[in-house]
């Protein structure tokens, strides 16, 4: 496979895959040594998300301790054939710094004490959105691509994913048509899509 | 069946539904659509590929290094402690060794006095017993640690046999009051300052008193509710109510061996936090005896 990767960034690559999917095994098995051994690995990712997109440090800390907590409790349905660890761990963290952002968004009065929607089950009908697999290389890679973006699709991709918010509300804020905003971060997705495929 | 147009109007809004950027019917329309839709469903598989891969890209930042114990404990329930890297043999030791290996067979060869012999094997012998040392000293640290762990544990263990005895005793009071053949029974109504509260108490002048009641009203800072048996026509104190967050309030109490035959319980608020001599007034639960 032409990926641009020796053959030592592969296998460097693929052991750390095995040692990740090794440590939730022994999660769901019941080993809270593996699971502090895979917050050594991936806190700082988890927590770096969450900072990003939450104001605060506290609620930043909230959203990685939901994070390991969610993974302690659902080791044991981790699919290694269907996602990497750490894919899975930073959707859960995306999922949940957004949901924390989107229920202090609703109620700013109460932002010393509330909850995001605290239910570890899985939306119906979707049965795995978090399982997801990525590589640290290809995310540099993404990275890179974001860079490249066209300023009007790169800020509008952020305002959706760092900042949680719908196509509606970006119309609202940045008072470009809704249909521009639809377009923009469709076509800012698929750029980043055909970097994953190529 | 979702017609052309319509498959690529719902495929447009793929990255927007990844990016959970929907709302309301469009939600829905895509949701719908991916039930019946492989390529769509793939198509969503890549595009949360690139959902991960933009949250890498957002940076890592090392967490407070206090969240660690926090986090681990309460996800799992237990005490998480960060592992002791295991002693390891010095490897800069290994150095020396290989040079005093040469030099050792050097002399031999070159027919060396015997006291050069021995002083490079006492050399030898003073280094294997210096990292010798060193190895027990850490094994004797892990010991320690190991030991330390034990004692805490044990000392936890210490506490929930405690409290577990405490448990043990209170039911065993319990059972012995309600099995007592001069067992009395009380139905407390809440007053007009206290509507909502209710209770319950039994007594036995010869094994105590067993209480409860629920819905108390939270008092005041520096208040409490104290707890009365009407006895001979005068109230004798019993001791000091503490209810839950959720208002209800038990306790399980010999009774004073003196006392006059029992009328009446009641409940009232005092200052805190011993309570008072004779009851304030106003009465805020209040029952009369019935026997059983």
């Amino acid at each position: 496979m032409c990926d641009g990767l020796t053959t030592d960034d592969r296998a460097g690559r693929e052991g750390r895959v095995g040692i990740d999917a090794e440590l939730v095994r022994e999660i769901a098995a019941g080993s809270a040594d593996a699971l502090g051994r895979l917050y050594d690995r991936h806190a700082s990712k988890v927590f770096g998300l969450a900072r990003r997109i939450l104001a605060r440090a506290e609620d930043a800390e909230e959203v990685v301790q939901d994070v390991f907590t969610q993974v302690w409790r659902e080791a044991a349905r981790y699919r290694e054939d269907r996602a990497s660890v750490i894919g899975w761990v930073v959707m859960l963290a995306r999922t949940r710094a957004i949901d924390r952002l989107r229920a202090l968004r609703a109620r700013p009065d109460q932002s010393r004490t509330v909850e995001p929607s605290p239910s570890l089950v899985l939306p119906a009908g979707d049965a795995d959105p978090e399982h997801v697999s990525i590589s640290s290389d290809e995310a540099r890679q993404l990275k890179v691509a974001l860079g490249t973006l066209p300023e009007n699709q790169r800020t509008l991709l952020e305002m959706a994913y760092y900042e949680g918010f719908s196509h509606s509300e970006i119309a609202e804020r940045t008072k470009v048509p809704l249909g521009t905003i639809k377009t923009r971060i469709r076509a800012a997705m698929e750029a980043l899509r055909g970097v994953l495929s190529s | 069946m979702t017609n052309s147009a319509e498959h690529h109007e719902l495929q447009a809004l793929l990255g927007a539904f990844a990016l959970d950027a929907l709302e309301g019917v469009e939600r829905h329309a895509v949701e719908a659509h991916l039930r019946g839709c492989d390529a769509c469903q793939a198509e969503l598989v890549e595009l949360r590929r690139v959902m991960a891969g933009l949250g890498l890209a957002a940076g890592e930042q090392p967490p407070p290094p206090a969240l660690r114990d926090r986090v681990l404990t309460a996800a799992t329930g237990r005490r998480v402690e960060r592992r002791r890297a295991p002693a390891s043999f010095a490897p800069r030791t290994r150095g020396r060794r290989a040079s005093d290996h040469v030099q050792v067979e050097e002399v031999a060869r070159s027919s060396t006095p015997v006291w050069r012999l021995a002083g490079a094997a006492a050399i030898l012998l003073a280094v294997v017993a210096g990292v010798y040392a060193v190895l027990m000293r850490n094994q004797m640290e892990d010991m320690k640690s190991v030991v330390s762990n034990a004692a805490d544990r044990s000392t936890q263990l210490a506490a929930e046999l405690e409290a577990t005895r405490r448990d043990s005793s209170r039911l065993t009071r319990i059972v012995e009051v309600l099995s007592a053949p001069d067992l009395m029974r009380v139905e407390l109504r809440g007053r007009p300052e206290a509507p909502a509260a209710s209770g319950r108490a039994f007594l036995s002048m010869t094994r105590g008193l067993v209480f409860s009641a629920n819905k108390l009203p939270a008092l005041s800072p520096g208040r409490v509710y104290q707890l009365w048996v009407i006895a001979g026509g005068a109230p004798v104190s019993v001791g000091i109510l503490t209810p839950a967050a959720d208002g209800v309030a038990t306790m399980t109490v010999a009774l004073p061996s003196a006392m006059a035959s029992p009328s009446a319980v009641a409940v009232t608020a005092e200052p805190g936090p011993d309570g008072s001599k004779t009851p304030t007034m106003p009465i805020l639960l209040m029952g009369e005896m019935k026997p059983l």
